[in-house]
């Protein structure tokens, strides 16, 4: 019998290509080709070890194992997303469930969803096939192919055990102590995506040193390429008992995770508290509400944006903390990347504007839209300073202060940029990114090579 | 055995309490009417009653089925409308349904589709629909297999006329065929017309419950003014 979800996929994929046409269904491949196109500016930067033949195999598995980890990242952040917190369970949650069907078919999904990332990774090697190194570019591609498939298989499990862990007697102590300002059972999930990632890593290390052992003449090492192939095929053998436990188990943690927040925010002082507010106190009094308003539709809609810059931050810092001159390039083209991610929260916070409210209302389009910028800019905040600090430490002020001026004034673009295009909503994620790699690639392509 | 039995339901959020000492059942062939003023705690009552949040205290039973303990068998014997469904967009309103009725291991979609009055637009993408019909549809997947217990969230209310009534009379005829149905609603004109017995919520505790044929004419809105209200006026 064939899965009944994949079945309602399936027709839900064929709905929408008839009618939003295939253009719509090939726009999330327009960032492969952006990589593809990419590799003139990423070469110097990350992959300066081309120029010297002894150092290709040593070069290809730090590169190989870093893009395994980043890909094996997102994949556990994605299936976090299809399994715990996404639209679908809100959806399917009144009827029964088939869960190991849902597994599958959630996997299935996630993997379709995000093809384009090892495509795009190989897209984005093309720099070592281009050097006439074809061996080691396809063992790089497979050793991140291989944290994509990692990171996708031990996600479910990881999720679903979190539920688990979530509720566990005896690790409640343990997750007091590192749940922070969150409610105890959310700890358990906030760091699910934490451990896949760590599955993820010492599988993708295990082939990345595979693919050093077979790019210095030990064919052997190509045993290793399959370990992730491997850990990720065992990862997900629980996951359908997991499902069956833990699948019904999850509404009910997340439900009782949104309500500690709410009782939160009841507190009148918590209420009025968002991130920032402060300095509502600097700017011109026409623009405190708007100011404000943005402020609080940033903070309460996307929380992890804002907070995931300040993680952007920490890897820039740690990208810039050393004193050889490569580090600046290097921590620059991650700031930039980072600036073009968190800045799409304009976009994003569009999308849950109210348009009925603009349709009765006074219009105040140039106001909102100058207090969105102004927001988006001093959330962006969290990616520049940490480098900064770092470079200034460890390299001194000239090369903290042109880092900081570059980034500031990329900051700047792209929070006009993010706020100019998200009037036009959905469709204005195209010129904004078009934007973002132009300037992104412009900028590394000038001051990071 | 009880359809729906709801046993010293407590819940908190925080220091809030939501529902305090409730208890009712609900009987096969029984219709039901939950009401109660805004945040009474019908909601609260109703995610419990439908595995959708842990009570601090008290038991749920659908079916003779312990909602918590076995959350996906208590789900094969109710068809639940949420107050603001969520659905497929790019799925038609007869693809959902197929896939609800692989789900539930039944057929019978034609039936659940004239009940709803979905008929003539079955074909039509979710996405192009108003938000009754989305309500509709959320109702056809409910009733399909006729499950032996119905909850709806303020699911009739917003319904044209015309609608209304053909839901009114469905769930009448899912009543007679031995269905236990609970219905949260504010307008006490479908109570009256439609409801067996009404338990009044007031401050998360039960502070009523009636068969409407021993309220009388007009007696339930009086029932209502003195019970919830005299309840709001004591309220600090």
């Amino acid at each position: 019998m064939q899965n009944p979800y994949v079945r309602a996929w399936r027709q839900r994929r064929s709905n929408q290509r008839r009618e939003s046409g295939w253009l719509q269904a090939l726009q999330g491949w327009l960032p492969v080709l952006a990589l593809g196109a990419a590799g003139p500016v990423i070469r110097p930067v990350f992959m300066a070890w081309l120029e010297d033949e002894a150092s290709v195999p040593m070069g290809v598995a730090g590169l190989s194992l870093r893009l395994g980890m980043l890909l094996a990242g997102a994949m556990s952040i994605g299936t976090y997303s299809a399994l715990v917190r996404g639209p679908e369970r809100a959806i399917l949650d009144p009827f029964p469930a088939h869960p190991r069907a849902l597994i599958r078919y959630l996997a299935k999904r996630t993997a379709w969803e995000r093809a384009s990332l090892p495509v795009g990774a190989a897209a984005l090697l093309l720099p070592i096939l281009l050097a006439g190194h074809p061996l080691a570019w396809l063992l790089a591609s497979i050793v991140a192919a291989g944290g994509w498939f990692v990171g996708l298989m031990a996600g479910f499990t990881v999720h679903l055990g979190s539920v688990w862990a979530a509720e566990s007697p005896a690790l409640a102590g343990i997750l007091n102590l590192i749940r922070g300002q969150n409610p105890q059972l959310q700890a358990a999930l906030i760091y699910g995506p934490g451990v896949a990632l760590g599955v993820g890593t010492a599988a993708v290390f295990g082939a990345s040193e595979g693919a050093r052992l077979v790019l210095t003449g030990q064919a052997w090492g190509a045993v290793l390429l399959v370990i992730p192939l491997i850990v990720g095929l065992v990862a997900f053998i629980p996951a359908g008992g997991l499902a069956e436990r833990y699948h019904f188990r999850t509404t009910l943690i997340l439900a009782e995770i949104d309500a500690a927040y709410a009782v939160e925010e009841r507190d009148p002082e918590e209420a009025r508290r968002v991130y920032l507010e402060w300095l509502v106190r600097l700017l011109p009094q026409s623009l405190h509400l708007e100011f404000l308003k943005e402020l609080r539709h940033g903070w309460r809609g996307l929380r992890s944006w804002l907070t995931g810059a300040w993680g952007l931050g920490i890897l820039g810092l740690v990208s810039a903390w050393s004193s050889e001159p490569s580090s600046w390039g290097r921590s620059l083209a991650i700031a930039l990347a980072a600036l073009v991610a968190i800045a799409c929260v304009g976009l994003r916070l569009s999308t849950t504007d109210p348009l009925w409210l603009d349709q009765t209302l006074p219009q105040r389009r140039s106001l909102r839209l100058t207090a969105r910028a102004l927001a988006i800019f001093a959330w962006l905040q969290g990616v520049i300073l940490p480098p900064t600090i770092a470079l200034l430490l460890r390299q001194g002020g000239g090369a903290a202060a042109s880092f900081f001026g570059i980034t500031e004034g990329a900051a700047l673009a792209l929070c006009i940029a993010s706020a100019c295009f998200s009037p036009l909503r959905s469709r204005g994620w195209v010129p904004y990114l078009l934007s973002g790699l132009l300037l992104w690639g412009g900028l590394v392509g000038g001051f990071a090579v | 055995m009880s359809a729906i039995q709801i046993q010293g339901l407590r819940k908190e959020y925080g220091r809030v309490v939501a529902v305090e000492e409730v208890s009712f059942s609900v009987e096969p062939g029984e219709l039901v009417a939950l009401i109660g003023h805004n945040g009474a705690g019908k909601s609260t009552t109703i995610k419990v009653l439908t595995g959708q949040l842990l009570p601090t205290k008290g038991s749920v039973h659908i079916a003779g089925v312990d909602v918590l303990k076995n959350p996906g068998e208590a789900r094969t014997k109710l068809g639940y409308v949420p107050e603001d469904p969520r659905l497929y967009d790019y799925l038609t309103c007869r693809e959902f349904l197929e896939l609800v009725a692989s789900l539930r291991g039944h057929t019978g979609i034609d039936e659940a589709l004239t009940l709803a009055g979905l008929g003539e637009d079955a074909d039509r993408l979710i996405r192009e629909y108003s938000q009754g019909m989305r309500r509709r549809t959320a109702l056809a997947a409910a009733v399909l297999g006729k499950p032996p217990v119905l909850v709806l969230d303020e699911a009739i209310n917003g319904l044209d006329p015309p609608s209304a009534n053909r839901v009114k009379a469905g769930l009448r005829a899912l009543c007679d065929g031995g269905a236990a149905v609970l219905l949260s609603t504010h307008v006490l004109d479908t109570v009256e017309r439609l409801a067996d017995r009404v338990v009044m919520l007031a401050h998360g505790r039960v502070v009523a419950d009636e068969r409407v044929s021993e309220i009388g004419e007009e007696g339930l809105e009086r029932l209502f003014l003195e019970r919830i209200g005299a309840s709001l006026e004591q309220s600090p």
